[in-house]
């Protein structure tokens, strides 16, 4: 290495400092640690927040220009879980005649649950034929494997659902027949025939399937309805659109609220900045104990090499070089620090997509932790390189 | 070459050199001797511009040191003054020539592997250029030491001890090598020394501490 030390100034510096890093392989070892661990946190972080707004944004958009009308004791506006007072197929009607409206289904909500884990509770809707047939954005239209149910034994799942349910142990496959608990304890064996994926985190966290089956899961009369999906004309008229259905369905039996599931999402929204805010906040607490970490190394490396430094110092160089050489060491290992952060963070991102789906951060982020971790290494290097250029060699070789 | 005026260091209240007068003229090999904390060493740091004299004049090679600001005194560092130390300080993970080069390293080393080689050579230890100190004897890293002490052609050579560590056939080789450099390259040498026989092979001794 030091043998084309040759070649100009900095790069006999910069190979001597290479040489000094691999003197120490401990210590070379413990600063890489301390970067890389820093860094790759900060990736996998950065890959959460990203996987938490870009479903959020999905969902939003998926959402948009629909309304939901549900009875007032349905639990979250009828969306999810949404049993409550059965709708009567009036209110589909007097739905469909309101102004602005494009169109409407009856849907029923229910609940699954597994006869071999009864407490674990999987929401469910069933789909009238007639939305399985004209709306697409439908669980029925969004097929990603397998194919949609053709009659009343047969359900779908979603691909957020078969995720989770896979990072909690219990697999959902295609062609599986588990078996669900009935409201009167009986129980029904339902073929899993396909995995939807609507881009709608609400939606891809639930199973479908006819509303006929629904209707006996939830114990329905026929013709009554959990919900009604309502779809407007255009995005922007959601909310004259929802005016106009309070004012025709105010004296509904059951009384009525109408829904924009987008506003369900808001509190939803403040969440995720808050966790975006607190991921930020570790991300940088994390880059500050990088900081520390390697500051300490270097300082305990410099410690240990006053007398080399008092030595360079009384064969002519002078304080700036030496402090320039401590500075190198530290970008050097900050450098691999950062190659090991970014491995690693891309790596942790990869396997933990495999149930979160948080896919690896994009690259103009990649580049930004990789310039933070190489400044982190830097400005750790600062302090003990500063130190290193102000020793002063009479004294430290006169102590021996 | 080397003037001292009245020089003075104290260190707290303990006054190591008194009203120390010296001159050596270009060419001049010279041994101090004086007990231990007599001051050989501060001196030999002062004159190395390693230290500052508490009052007093320094004059090394026309560079008046007293007067010359505390960053510049690299330059007399580099351009005036070898230094050879009792415990060689080789840095071990690199290989003697590279040892040799290190004083260069700052301002680029261009064209002087070649040199180090040749230093090298005439220290004695030509085929052994890549080993590194550890795999060297102790008179061996002490003329890698004097090697390194060269590279930089500096006019006056300062050892402190340079044969302290060493057994006597090896500090015999290293004086040796230091009255070469003396005869062969008019180096201007002072050696800080407790061996009565090595001060007895210079040309001139100095006591302190009396």
């Amino acid at each position: 290495m030091v043998r084309d030390v040759v070649l100009g100034r900095r790069r006999a510096l910069f190979l001597l400092a290479l040489k000094n890093v691999l003197r120490k392989k401990a210590v070379a070892c413990l600063a890489l640690l301390g970067v890389g661990l820093g860094s790759s946190l900060i990736i996998v972080l950065l890959s959460l927040s990203g996987s938490l707004n870009r479903n959020l944004d999905r969902t939003v958009s998926a959402l948009a220009g629909k309304l939901v009308v549900s009875p007032r004791d349905a639990l979250f506006g009828g969306i999810f879980f949404g049993s409550g007072t059965p709708l009567p197929p009036g209110d589909l009607a007097t739905v469909r005649e309101t102004k602005g409206v494009r169109n409407a289904y009856g849907r029923v909500s229910a609940s699954l649950h597994p006869a071999d884990f009864p407490d674990l509770v999987l929401p469910f809707t069933g789909y009238s034929p007639e939305e399985i047939q004209a709306a697409a954005g439908t669980p029925f239209a969004e097929v990603v494997r397998g194919r949609a149910p053709a009659n009343d034994k047969e359900i779908i799942v979603g691909r957020r659902l078969v995720d989770t349910l896979s990072f909690l142990g219990r697999k959902l496959a295609v062609g599986d027949t588990p078996s669900f608990q009935l409201p009167d304890g009986a129980t029904i064996d339902l073929r899993v025939t396909g995995v939807f994926q609507t881009g709608d985190e609400i939606t891809d966290t639930s199973v479908a399937g006819s509303i006929g089956l629904a209707r006996q899961l939830a114990s329905l009369p026929q013709n009554d309805y959990s919900s009604l999906a309502v779809r407007v004309e255009r995005p922007d008229e959601v909310l004259p659109v929802e005016q106009s259905l309070l004012a025709e369905m105010a004296k509904s039996d059951p009384p009525v609220q109408v829904v924009a599931p987008k506003n369900l999402l808001d509190p939803l929204a403040a969440s995720t900045k808050a966790v975006d805010r607190l991921l930020l906040a570790i991300s940088l607490l994390s880059a500050l104990g990088s900081t520390l970490f390697i500051s300490i190394i270097m300082s305990i490396t410099v410690v240990e090499r006053m007398k080399e430094f008092a030595v360079l110092k009384a064969v002519g160089w002078c304080g700036r070089h030496v402090t320039t050489l401590v500075l190198a060491e530290s970008l050097i290992l900050s450098l691999a620090g950062t190659a090991l952060g970014l491995a690693l963070g891309c790596g942790g991102a990869l396997v933990l997509g495999r149930w979160l789906k948080p896919g690896v951060p994009a690259w103009p982020q990649l580049v930004q932790v990789a310039v933070l971790a190489v400044l982190v290494g830097t400005v750790g290097g600062i302090f003990p390189a500063w130190r290193a250029g102000r020793v002063a060699p009479a004294l430290i070789l006169h102590q021996g | 070459m080397i003037r001292c005026e009245n020089l003075e260091k104290t260190y707290g209240s303990v006054n190591v050199l008194s009203d120390f007068n010296l001159s050596l003229p270009r060419g001049a090999f010279c041994a101090l001797v004086g007990p231990s904390g007599g001051g050989k060493t501060t001196l030999l740091n002062i004159l190395g511009a390693l230290d500052r004299p508490t009052a007093g004049r320094v004059v090394l090679d026309g560079t008046d040191l007293t007067a010359c600001p505390e960053k510049a005194l690299y330059r007399v560092r580099r351009d005036k003054v070898g230094f050879v130390f009792q415990l060689y300080h080789l840095i071990p993970a690199l290989k003697a020539w590279e040892n040799v080069l290190v004083p260069a390293v700052p301002w680029g080393s261009a064209g002087l592997k070649e040199r180090a080689g040749s230093l090298l050579s005439m220290v004695g230890l030509a085929g052994k250029e890549d080993r590194r100190p550890g795999q060297l004897s102790g008179g061996e890293q002490q003329r890698v030491a004097v090697a390194r002490a060269l590279l930089l052609d500096p006019p006056i050579i300062l050892a402190d001890e340079p044969t302290g560590n060493l057994d006597r056939a090896s500090g015999r080789k290293v004086m040796q090598l230091l009255r070469r450099l003396n005869q062969e390259l008019g180096k201007t040498i002072l050696v800080a020394t407790h061996d009565p026989g090595v001060a007895g092979g210079c040309q001139s001794v100095i006591e302190l501490g009396q």
